[in-house]
């Protein structure tokens, strides 16, 4: 004989997870969104910035050049490829998993018969 | 420029494509089931399809374009690799999981599984079918660009051919090549076609970059001031170079190959090996020969004419170096509408391409979409970083060919012997079938499944749902080798982001609402798909690129203002979607039962 028991909240359980990926991927995507657009106004709008060359300035004046004094073109652009596979990464791991699916089980007649008597037991 | 035979090159091309065409025969057998031949039977493992993912997405554009752009135009290349990727940040965040849960074949069965509506199978199937074949033309494009060099082929044959050349034989053997694989075995082998695809691609361009940084600079002075003139004749069927035949005879002239630094930092004549941002720190204090193309027509003869000019490293690596976002230096607010717009268009572009879109029902669950999404992007961004090296490697290698900026990464490769030539040229056109095959899978199965299952009801046995696939592939790889030949003028990443811009109008609106929008309606999803799609397209067409590359018109009688669209006729889906669901709101069936949008409260 083969039976089931389908956990009744089981579809509410998933409705939450679901619903909470969602709101964690949405969150993620914002913060994202703002860099880029961020990137696309600096792009459009500030041209001079985007040709300056980072560098720390110490307490004495003394300029420090970051990143080998490289452009802030190309450290904007590393940093957006590389803070999509981070936010990827967090997203991956604030993701709630899914309930697991319960497997249809053959059971024993002792089995049934015990659950029976528990069930009889509970009422 | 004129390329000779090379057996080697010809040998690892051979040796690529046998691989690839026995690996799709042997996995031909294991997929006789339609869920097998159109989504893998859903048992992919995920780290396999993150990879696939890679060589889905890495397309000739991304290899050949990306490096190309970079090579000419410095930063305006790299923009490219920057949109691509933020792309995905839409995809895994917004898009994935829901799309795992809703569909079973396309991305139309998402759409449309809310509602059972017609009018969305067949918009989103129309959509889905014009998305595929536009990606397509690039590819072939790339493929026929590709050949020449490879087979030694002369650029036009004579007259008997009618004006046929390499570029043409390029587009037929992918062409072929690629409906081989997709006949064969669909899904399965497509993914591992991709999977191998992407790992030799991303592995290849380290080693590519890891020689560029070795190799360091070398300043090669005085800079050249002659112009260069390449004349094909009226008849298409001979190629001139500075008024002689073009060739390495007697009387005999050919372009020379282009790219060097003329000046380096502190008088230095070489840099020896440099580590990353030490190279793009060298290459911005240097000074660089660029050279820009301008197009004219003499007595019904086209003439380009190449001329040399001396620009800062620091100037290349910032946006605006070319003519299409030349328009981000100018004051002028409109001129830069075209740059944003295209920004906009890579960036929602990703999660609505079918063909990457499908790639989500080879996996099992919606947890397994979501970590291949990552394994994706870790090999794409990873991959993009590398083109900014490989980029400036080729603007400096003093190997590229002036008048095609596509060839960039396989001659980089070149400079460095002729074996690097080959596996770069062989994995460049590897790339070309991954990406095409995926893109014939996605066409194929919209056919034979939304189309004649789901719209037209034609009742068909798993078997003949298969051979109606396999049909269909056929055709839309014949369709995308006639359209190759005719885009070939165009860069191959600039036609990506058409693409890019159709896919984004037409598909995005309606995913996104369907998923966060209750009131959302099927006659919304139906009109908003529709009037994307047509509006899209009808700006790309009637833009300035088209009126010169495809129809050779004068560009500034374009009626289109800028060439990409996306910042108006992504928006204009949003809104048609949100006015047509209010308007047809209340006429509304329940929903199927089961379907939530995905953000409901807990």
């Amino acid at each position: 004989m083969t039976t089931s028991q389908e956990p009744p909240d089981r579809s509410v359980q998933l409705d939450g997870v679901w619903a909470y990926n969602a709101r964690v991927g949405l969150v993620l995507f914002s913060i994202y969104l703002l860099f880029f657009a961020g990137f696309i106004a600096l792009a459009a709008f500030g041209k001079d910035i985007m040709a300056r060359h980072m560098a720390l300035i110490d307490p004495d004046g003394a300029v420090w050049p970051c990143f080998s004094g490289v452009n802030v073109a190309i450290i904007y652009g590393f940093f957006l490829i590389i803070a999509a596979f981070v936010l990827a990464l967090l997203y991956m791991l604030l993701c709630l998993p899914e309930p697991v699916e319960p497997e249809m089980v053959e059971l024993t007649e002792v089995q049934i018969s015990e659950l029976a008597q528990s069930e009889e037991g509970s009422a | 420029m004129k390329y000779d035979f090379s057996w080697m090159a010809m040998a690892v091309f051979a040796l690529f494509v046998g691989f690839v065409l026995g690996l799709s025969f042997y996995l031909g057998r294991k997929a006789k089931s339609a869920k097998g031949y159109y989504a893998a039977h859903g048992q992919i493992n995920w780290f396999i399809n993150g990879v696939a993912f890679a060589g889905d997405y890495l397309s000739a554009a991304s290899f050949l374009g990306i490096c190309g752009l970079i090579a000419f135009f410095g930063y305006d290349g790299f923009l490219y690799s920057i949109g691509y990727l933020a792309g995905w940040v839409v995809a895994l965040f917004v898009i994935a999981e829901p799309l795992k849960r809703l569909g079973k074949f396309t991305f139309a069965d998402a759409l449309d599984s809310k509602f059972n509506s017609q009018g969305i199978k067949l918009s989103a199937a129309i959509s889905t079918l014009i998305v595929s074949v536009f990606y397509l033309i690039p590819q072939m494009v790339g493929a026929g660009t590709l050949i020449q060099p490879l087979l030694g082929l002369p650029t036009r044959f004579p007259a008997a051919f009618h004006g046929v050349g390499s570029f043409e034989v390029g587009v037929l053997i992918v062409g072929i090549v690629v409906i081989t694989i997709v006949v064969t075995a669909g899904m399965v082998s497509t993914t591992w076609v991709q999977f191998i695809k992407g790992s030799l691609l991303v592995v290849f361009c380290l080693i590519l970059t890891i020689m560029i940084l070795h190799r360091g600079f070398t300043a090669e002075s005085p800079a050249p001031t002659a112009k260069q003139t390449l004349t094909v004749s009226a008849d298409k069927t001979q190629t001139f170079v500075n008024g002689k035949v073009q060739g390495h005879g007697t009387d005999q002239e050919d372009l020379l190959p282009v790219g060097t630094i003329v000046e380096l930092r502190g008088g230095k004549t070489s840099t020896g090996p440099l580590w990353p941002l030490d190279f793009i720190r060298e290459f911005q204090n240097s000074k660089v020969v660029v050279w820009t193309e301008a197009k004219t027509k003499k007595d019904g003869a086209e003439v380009r004419t190449f001329t040399p000019s001396v620009k800062t490293g620091n100037e290349m690596l910032l946006p605006g170096g070319s003519a299409t976002f030349k328009g981000v230096r100018s004051p002028k607010f409109l001129d830069k509408l075209d740059f944003i717009s295209l920004m906009i268009a890579l960036f929602c572009g990703t999660a609505s391409l079918p063909h990457i879109l499908i790639r989500y029902y080879t996996v099992k669950d919606g947890a397994a979409a979501r970590k291949s999404t990552v394994v994706g992007i870790a090999s794409i961004g990873f991959f993009y970083v590398l083109t900014l090296f490989l980029g400036i490697g080729a603007m400096t290698s003093h190997f590229m060919d002036p008048s095609n900026n596509n060839m960039a990464a396989p001659l980089l490769a070149r400079s460095f012997g002729q074996l690097p030539f080959a596996v770069i040229s062989a994995i460049a056109f590897t790339t070309v079938l991954g990406t095409v095959s995926g893109l014939i899978m996605a066409a194929s199965g919209t056919v034979a499944h939304d189309l004649m299952s789901n719209f037209f009801k034609m009742s068909l046995s798993d078997h003949k749902k298969v051979v109606a696939g396999k049909v269909v592939a056929v055709f839309v790889g014949i369709v995308a080798m006639v359209l190759g030949v005719a885009f070939k003028e165009f860069n191959v990443t600039f036609l990506v982001g058409w693409a890019f811009n159709v896919a984004a109008s037409a598909n995005l609106p309606s995913l996104v609402m369907l998923l966060f929008w209750k009131r959302t309606t099927k006659q919304g999803i139906t009109v908003a798909i529709t009037v994307g799609l047509i509006t899209s397209l009808a700006w790309l067409l009637l833009s300035a690129p088209a009126y010169q590359n495809l129809y050779h018109l004068d560009p500034t009688h374009a009626i289109a203002p800028f060439s990409q669209p996306g910042i108006v006729t992504i928006p204009l889906g949003f809104i048609v979607l949100i006015v047509v669901s209010l308007l047809t709101g209340k006429k509304e069936t329940a929903p199927v039962e089961g379907f939530e949008p995905a953000l409901t409260p807990v």
